[in-house]
């Protein structure tokens, strides 16, 4: 009788677990993990490995392979790893990426050089990482760079 | 006692007079009594005459206020940017600073001190918020494109000077320079040959523009889809995945949902009373009219020099048998029908179409057919629904507008209507992310296209004349299909 009854919650627990997500995104990544593969995704914004903005609520587009599941880490410095990051519900920001390919994610940046890492993962042991380093900057940095704006204005010719 | 037997008796008979002269007025003008074709006093109100004194001489005519009207306006102050579409609380005190604008500077060419063609990349960022270029503009556009002496009528000026520079507008940014002086940039696109013209601005309302524009703390976290990069399918950090879709560089995407309200729709005609008054719009005088209702519950009125037919589900049709006897809607007959009077004599007819039935409520409608003057006297309007700045996408029969206004030489002589009431439920509901129906949009077409290019993206209410609840739903105008692609599956 005990055995029926621990095969039927093995057999149970065995159907939950298969009927997972076959992709899961690990927790943390290390920094030194450059991914398996390329040709997943291409990164749309930002232009650059390296940018700098004014928007704290940025929004991060990618286009990607359909199917795939795409991502998000931030760098963790006491630990040195890039952690799986989670929005102010607790909700990892991990998304499906459907037929069209298009992934938008909104990201509350820091007042600081934020090192993002984008994973997209397809099929089994197939991912590919883009790390994003964007500077939040602040107003009083704005300020100081204001000769920078001004040389943008001149360039429309007074605006 | 005798006196204050007859002051009772005078008394009674006051009461007994006043109250037959309410009653007898009761029957007269109510609409219950009078057989079809005969209740003269109920539609006497509408009249020409009589309709001053019965207060319906002005109906709403919101679709000529509307003209003037950006249909969207975005704002973007540095970091900060803000959507407002025409009904929103936001959006009159923006729109009364470009209204004051242009009423001062169209007319006066001496404010321009110079005008320049300008690329697309500029144009791009005076409106992106994403770089550190201090960006403070205001972006409108409207749901038609003028051409510029008629946008100059709309604003209430007479001629202006755009005219040597820009053939048809639809696109405008405003974006002053500086916080001190008075000088303005006014960027134009122009609608026939897609170049954008330049204008560098002497304007004595310039402190209030920037105050305004600077004063703006809203952050709705829209991006334009140039600022993602979605509208080049070459930019990006990686390669080799196939970019399926492809957006119009100004289409505003938000990764979040929005809460919208939820409404129903209904035929506005509810008696013979509604019929008659709808029918003296067009000037149809009961004994002259042929009347019969056809077995889908069609009411067709024949007339010597024309046709209505009244469908169950609200759709009014009106055929002129002869072009010249069609409905006149020029001030007076015979007059020339410039681009201005047609325009302004057809939105008033359905104005008054609208407000014979439904007296109570603004006849929220936008012209949407392009308004470039041609010699030919011969036009076409067509005219949207909008709730509460959302637009209504008419899907029933085979309108796609909420009216369709054929205009020739200064008469209408062929006149759809979509007759629908819209009422709000009180419910709300959150909106499937953008992101999500642009992948069921995808769905549909990934056998047929490797790529698509989205040219509009919009959420949209859709009257389909289905009786029940309707909320927004997205809808998007992609290249190379000429209907609108609906994410709702039973529609």
């Amino acid at each position: 009788m005990k055995k029926k009854a621990l095969l039927s919650i093995l057999t149970a627990l065995l159907l939950l677990v298969t009927s997972l997500p076959a992709l899961a995104a690990p927790e943390t990544v290390d920094v030194y993990d450059n991914g398996t593969a390329s040709g997943l995704m291409i990164v749309k914004k930002p232009e650059t490995s390296v940018s700098s903005t004014t928007k704290q609520m940025y929004t991060l587009s990618a286009v990607c392979v359909s199917g795939s599941e795409v991502s998000l880490y931030s760098y963790d410095k006491e630990a040195g790893v890039f952690r799986l990051k989670r929005d102010g519900a607790g909700n990892a920001l991990v998304q499906n990426v459907n037929a069209l390919g298009l992934y938008l994610q909104e990201v509350d940046l820091k007042k600081e050089t934020n090192n993002l890492l984008l994973r997209c993962e397809y099929g089994e042991g197939n991912y590919q990482h883009v790390r994003l380093d964007i500077t939040l900057l602040d107003q009083g940095l704005l300020d100081s760079i204001r000769g920078f704006a001004a040389n943008f204005r001149s360039i429309f010719g007074g605006w | 006692m005798k006196m204050k037997k007859e002051k009772l008796k005078t008394g009674i008979l006051l009461i007994l007079i006043c109250s037959a002269i309410t009653l007898a007025a009761n029957v007269w003008f109510g609409s219950g009594i009078w057989p079809q074709g005969y209740d003269y006093f109920v539609t006497l109100p509408s009249r020409a005459f009589f309709s001053q004194f019965f207060g319906q001489g002005q109906p709403y005519i919101s679709p000529m206020e509307n003209l003037a009207k950006p249909q969207k306006l975005v704002v973007t102050n540095g970091e900060k940017r803000a959507v407002y579409y025409n009904s929103d609380t936001f959006f009159s005190s923006f729109y009364d600073l470009i209204n004051a604008f242009f009423k001062e500077v169209l007319i006066n060419e001496g404010a321009v001190f110079m005008s320049t063609e300008v690329g697309e990349e500029e144009w791009y960022d005076v409106l992106r918020n994403d770089e550190l270029l201090d960006t403070r503009s205001l972006y409108f556009s409207y749901t038609t494109a003028f051409s510029p002496s008629l946008f100059a009528k709309v604003c209430g000026v007479e001629g202006t000077w755009l005219e040597k520079h820009v053939s048809a507008m639809q696109e405008m940014i405003l974006a002053p320079i500086g916080d001190t002086g008075t000088d303005v940039l006014l960027y134009v696109r122009d609608h026939t040959d897609g170049k954008i013209k330049k204008f560098y601005i002497n304007y004595s309302g310039k402190s209030d523009l920037y105050a305004r524009i600077t004063g703006m703390e809203e952050n709705a976290n829209y991006s334009y889809a140039f600022e993602l990069n979605l509208h080049d399918s070459v930019v990006g950090i990686g390669g080799g995945v196939e970019q399926k879709v492809v957006m119009d560089p100004l289409i505003l995407i938000s990764p979040r949902s929005s809460q919208n309200g939820v409404i129903t729709g209904e035929n506005p005609i509810g008696s013979a009373a509604d019929t008659e008054a709808l029918l003296s719009v067009f000037n149809y005088r009961e004994r002259g009219v042929n009347r019969f209702t056809g077995t889908d519950g069609t009411m067709h009125f024949v007339e010597n020099y024309g046709s209505i037919n009244l469908y169950p589900d609200g759709l009014v049709e009106y055929y002129a048998v002869d072009e010249k006897k069609g409905v006149n809607i020029l001030p007076a007959e015979g007059g020339s029908a410039s681009l201005y009077d047609a325009l302004n004599g057809a939105v008033s007819f359905a104005a008054r179409v609208w407000s014979s039935l439904v007296p109570d409520q603004p006849f929220d409608a936008l012209v949407s057919s392009d308004l470039v003057e041609n010699e030919s006297g011969d036009y076409t309007f067509t005219l949207d629904y909008y709730y509460e700045g959302t637009p209504i996408t008419i899907s029933a029969r085979d309108m796609s507008h909420a009216a369709e206004i054929h205009v020739k030489d200064g008469r209408i002589v062929e006149y759809r209507h979509l007759l629908r009431r819209f009422r709000e439920t009180g419910k709300t509901v959150e909106s499937v992310p953008m992101i999500s129906a642009m992948d069921n949009m995808y769905a549909r077409f990934a056998a047929e296209e490797d790529q698509i290019r989205i040219t509009n993206l919009f959420l949209s209410y859709v009257e389909d004349t289905k009786p029940g609840e309707k909320h927004p739903v997205w809808c998007a105008s992609i290249m190379g299909r000429e209907d609108l692609v609906i994410d709702a599956p039973d529609i």
